[in-house]
């Protein structure tokens, strides 16, 4: 069985003034009523929901409050959590229960609601996606990247230009996405003076906080909906430690290695037919990483990509043309949902000033925390 | 109070903290001499002297009611 991607829904990124069920309830509406030759709900038998923190979305049981606007009251909804990779991860399960048997139709719904709290309460939500000690000794998330952007460049020579170069990129990428919460560029220079976070990261550096939701339809039968499905080719899922100090090389992102080897096993390819990837540059230095672990690069040499204009827009190997969760923005529960959703429209041929010409396999990468969890989705034709 | 030496590998100095942290602070990873890695904070007043490689020696102080594992140079 071949499952395959049949409809979307996707909000604009930024500071949104719905609350969480006025934006379950659009997204899941336009992503029923968005399929093309139609389809019942009664039909739709499973329903996702994405959804990180609920002192973000003030909800327990968001599940149950999605499958209000579902009007199939006989659908199983529940609500996955791994961090930054719930969108995967939700994706990840809805794909496996169509090939179960367990569902037919599955709706995959990503949501947060950030833009309401202080950055220092949002600071003290977003340490639970690290270790227990990472929390007990107050190693922000941009703290733990700090590490790792730290050792990568005093191990393979990277700088903070090139961190610096991938914050460019994908602001300019942005800057043709109508959904990005920024279309503003920046230069490197005003990156490297931005305000300092937790150092080495800066605030440029950093993916903002964001609201958002995104839908996508799964089905077991894609054609009988659409006549052009995107399939998901191969997904795979992958673990390291949750604490970067813990990590055997803390510079390389094993789960995202493991994740992907599955991914391009499933599909049957290797990583030079994919033709556009969006990664999880949740922090700029994790975009360089990660291309590393999915095999855009060699360990030690993703900096390079950049460097060579290989990842921009109009290289060899676009990456992040949707302006990355660093401008595209971050609601997070909606982020790995919202990432699938480009990979889809640049294989439908869709994406408007972003498409990339002749995308017949794109990849996802869509990790948690600094890397813990990791969710690869490689989708096409 | 224990102690335990050990080399810096990696640090970072938080300046944007959740609230009830007094910032700036340092956070740090560090290794044993038997390879153990561990993660730990340092004070505000070591944060300027800090730099990979350095030795230094880890102490166990109670703040509030936990007890953490603080990075302190060797002198």
């Amino acid at each position: 069985m071949s499952v395959g991607i049949v409809s979307y829904s996707h909000t604009k990124y930024g500071k949104l003034a719905e609350d969480i069920p006025t934006l379950l309830k659009n997204t899941i509406e336009s992503a029923v009523s968005n399929v093309e030759r139609g389809i019942d709900p009664s039909d739709i038998d499973l329903l996702v929901v994405s959804n990180v923190d609920n002192q973000f979305s003030n909800q327990h049981q968001i599940g149950t409050v999605a499958l209000r606007y579902l009007q199939n009251r006989q659908a199983e909804a529940f609500r996955i959590e791994a961090a930054c990779a719930s969108g995967g991860m939700a994706t990840y399960v809805a794909k496996q229960m169509i090939e179960s048997g367990s569902a037919r139709n599955a709706l995959v719904v990503g949501v947060e609601k950030m833009t309401h709290l202080s950055t220092g309460v949002t600071t003290s939500i977003l340490i639970r996606g690290g270790a227990p000690e990472e929390i007990k000794y107050g190693a922000t998330q941009p703290a733990a990247y700090g590490f790792v952007a730290q050792l990568y460049m005093q191990k393979y020579g990277a700088t903070e230009d090139d961190y610096a170069l991938v914050a460019v990129k994908n602001h300019k990428n942005a800057m043709k996405n109508p959904w990005a919460q920024f279309h503003k560029e920046f230069t490197v220079e005003a990156v490297k003076n931005s305000t300092m976070i937790a150092s080495p990261i800066r605030l440029l550096h950093c993916s903002p906080i964001t609201d958002g939701a995104t839908a996508i339809l799964l089905s077991g039968e894609p054609k009988k909906y659409t006549d052009t499905p995107v399939y998901i080719r191969g997904m795979g899922v992958g673990y390291d430690t949750m604490g970067v100090f813990e990590r055997e090389d803390p510079t390389f992102m094993l789960a995202s290695k493991i994740a992907s080897e599955k991914a391009y096993k499933s599909a049957k390819i290797e990583p030079k037919q994919v033709k556009v990837a969006e990664v999880h540059d949740a922090f700029s230095p994790a975009e360089i990483i990660a291309c590393e672990a999915i095999g855009l690069a060699k360990k030690g040499d993703g900096y390079k990509l950049l460097r060579e204009g290989r990842t921009m827009a109009d290289g060899d190997m676009p990456v992040n043309v949707s302006g990355g969760l660093k401008a595209k923005g971050h609601p997070i529960g909606a982020t790995g949902i919202g990432m699938i959703i480009e990979i889809y429209l640049q294989v439908r041929g869709q994406a408007g000033e972003r498409q990339v010409p002749d995308v017949e396999y794109g990849i996802v990468e869509n990790h948690g925390g600094t890397g813990a969890t990791s969710v690869v989705t490689v989708l096409g034709r | 109070m224990t102690s335990t030496q050990v080399k810096l590998i990696a640090y970072s100095v938080i300046e944007v903290a959740p609230p009830g942290y007094q910032t700036p602070y340092g956070v740090a990873m560090t290794e044993d001499e038997k390879g153990a890695r561990h993660l730990v904070r340092v004070k505000q007043e070591g944060l300027s002297a800090l730099k990979i490689g350095l030795s230094g020696e880890l102490r166990t102080e109670k703040v509030d009611s936990e007890e953490l594992e603080f990075f302190y140079l060797k002198q």
